[in-house]
């Protein structure tokens, strides 16, 4: 089943949620041995996703071997300790450690967390279209404007062949290279975008000419 | 200048991974016979960690690839999807790692650290379809108690318990896969019923809480007409 956008978070929360460099949602899940320190689900971007599917699927491993091993690299990709700002495992082998009846605990908190704060177009994880549709109600919030146009201020102006057209810089938004972006982030932009267009105000109107005097005959 | 050793530090995970008791249970077994010809009364069975059962399963597949290019020839993909091997591979390939002999340390007792029997080729050689079979239930069952998945309540646990460890069982001659598609059916079947009764008794503790208070209230209303009528002045 595809993940849509968590239904007990408000839109303008939704979309804010998905601005920070690395959303993070804090799990209720702690380990049994250090009960004090807090965890929190990280999100990665898509290649992130990619690379554990690849990294999972050797040649003539069984397909349930593979899913299980995929799972575990998304958790140790994923699983931070943000007071030492570090990932709680190592590797997804330290992972693997784990007894599964503690990992299915564990696997299920992360994978819902990230459903919450990782919506990516890999693997057909995430039900896209009604992201952006909940984006596109956040970003139109009045809370968000500003946010909304300091986005949309990151542009660059470009000479075309026939008129001057926008180059949109998201990378200057997150001070990010385009490879360590989130697929949150182009979907917060991309319903930024659409808000602004929405609430701009209509093109004025060229100012109407007095109609001429009339000759008397 | 020397560069720095590189020291790692223990870190939350490591003190988890530490911590953890490896699951098992102990059960009384019969009909089982050791590589010496001493007789098996009891056996732990543990559970592995993730990586330890991938690496079963991978190591079954291989063995699987293996015996059905001797058997099939040229038609070894329907051998190798045959279940009788699939049993014969990963099932016996896991049963070897999980079966376990019991030790007493100070009147506790404990898997040890040294399989119950002496290799899965002695395991193949050795035991009969029935007794796989029988070994294969109790690790079954091993694996639904500390399965978090469906949370199974002791009461339905003990109503699943003769299914998965009575020798009757295996004379329905399952393959690994069906056996544990029914383990988990009837799990998840019993999960649901004990939801739906723990519901059931919530609504009724409500009607007997509500018809309580209703009781109550009539009965007031009753000790309120009796005063009533006694304090109307009489026409007399």
């Amino acid at each position: 089943m595809r993940a849509g956008p968590p239904p007990d978070v408000p839109p303008d929360r939704l979309w804010r949620s998905l601005l920070p460099l690395r959303p993070e949602h804090r799990l209720s899940w702690r380990f049994p041995s250090d009960p004090d320190l807090p965890l929190t689900v990280r999100a990665v971007p898509a290649l992130v996703f990619a690379l554990a599917q690849d990294d999972a699927a050797e040649p003539g491993i069984p397909a349930k071997v593979a899913i299980a091993r995929e799972c575990r690299a998304i958790v140790a990709a994923t699983l931070w300790i943000p007071q030492q700002g570090r990932l709680a495992f190592d590797s997804a082998e330290q992972v693997g450690e784990v007894y599964q009846n503690a990992f299915d605990t564990l696997a299920g908190e992360v994978l819902d967390g990230l459903d919450r704060i990782c919506p990516t177009f890999w693997g057909g994880r995430t039900d896209v279209k009604a992201w952006q549709k909940a984006l596109l109600l956040g970003a139109s919030h009045p809370a968000n404007g500003a946010f909304v146009v300091f986005m949309a201020e990151c542009k660059n102006m470009v000479a075309g062949a026939t008129k001057m057209l926008w180059d949109e810089r998201k990378d200057r938004y997150w001070n990010l290279p385009a490879s360590e972006l989130l697929d949150g982030h182009h979907l917060a932009w991309a319903a930024a975008m659409k808000a602004k267009e929405k609430s701009a105000p209509p093109p004025p109107k060229p100012p109407e000419r007095p109609h001429p005097p009339q000759r008397k005959r | 200048m020397t560069t720095p050793e590189y020291k790692y530090q223990e870190g939350a995970a490591d003190r988890f991974i530490k911590s953890q008791v490896q699951p098992f249970k102990i059960w009384k077994v019969s009909d089982f016979v050791r590589a010496n010809g001493a007789e098996l009364v009891k056996i732990a069975i543990v559970l592995p960690t993730p990586v330890i059962d991938d690496d079963i399963i991978a190591k079954a597949a291989g063995h699987r690839m293996k015996f059905a290019k001797q058997r099939g020839g040229d038609g070894w993909e329907s051998a190798f999807n045959d279940q009788r091997l699939h049993v014969q591979t990963e099932a016996i390939e896991a049963l070897w790692y999980v079966c376990r002999n019991v030790v007493n340390e100070g009147g506790v007792e404990k898997p040890s650290n040294f399989a119950a029997f002496m290799s899965p080729d002695w395991m193949r050689q050795n035991l009969r379809y029935e007794q796989w079979m029988a070994l294969y239930n109790l690790y079954l069952a091993t694996c639904a108690e500390f399965s978090k998945a469906p949370r199974i309540s002791a009461e339905v646990m003990a109503a699943l318990r003769p299914f998965l460890a009575e020798n009757d069982s295996v004379d329905a001659r399952l393959s690994g896969y069906e056996r544990q598609d029914i383990v988990n059916m009837a799990a998840h079947f019993a999960w649901q019923a004990d939801k739906e009764t723990k519901a059931c008794e919530a609504a009724l503790k409500e009607r007997d809480d509500a018809e309580a208070k209703l009781e109550d209230a009539l009965r007031r209303i009753a000790e309120l007409e009796a005063e009533l009528a006694a304090a109307k002045p009489t026409t007399d």
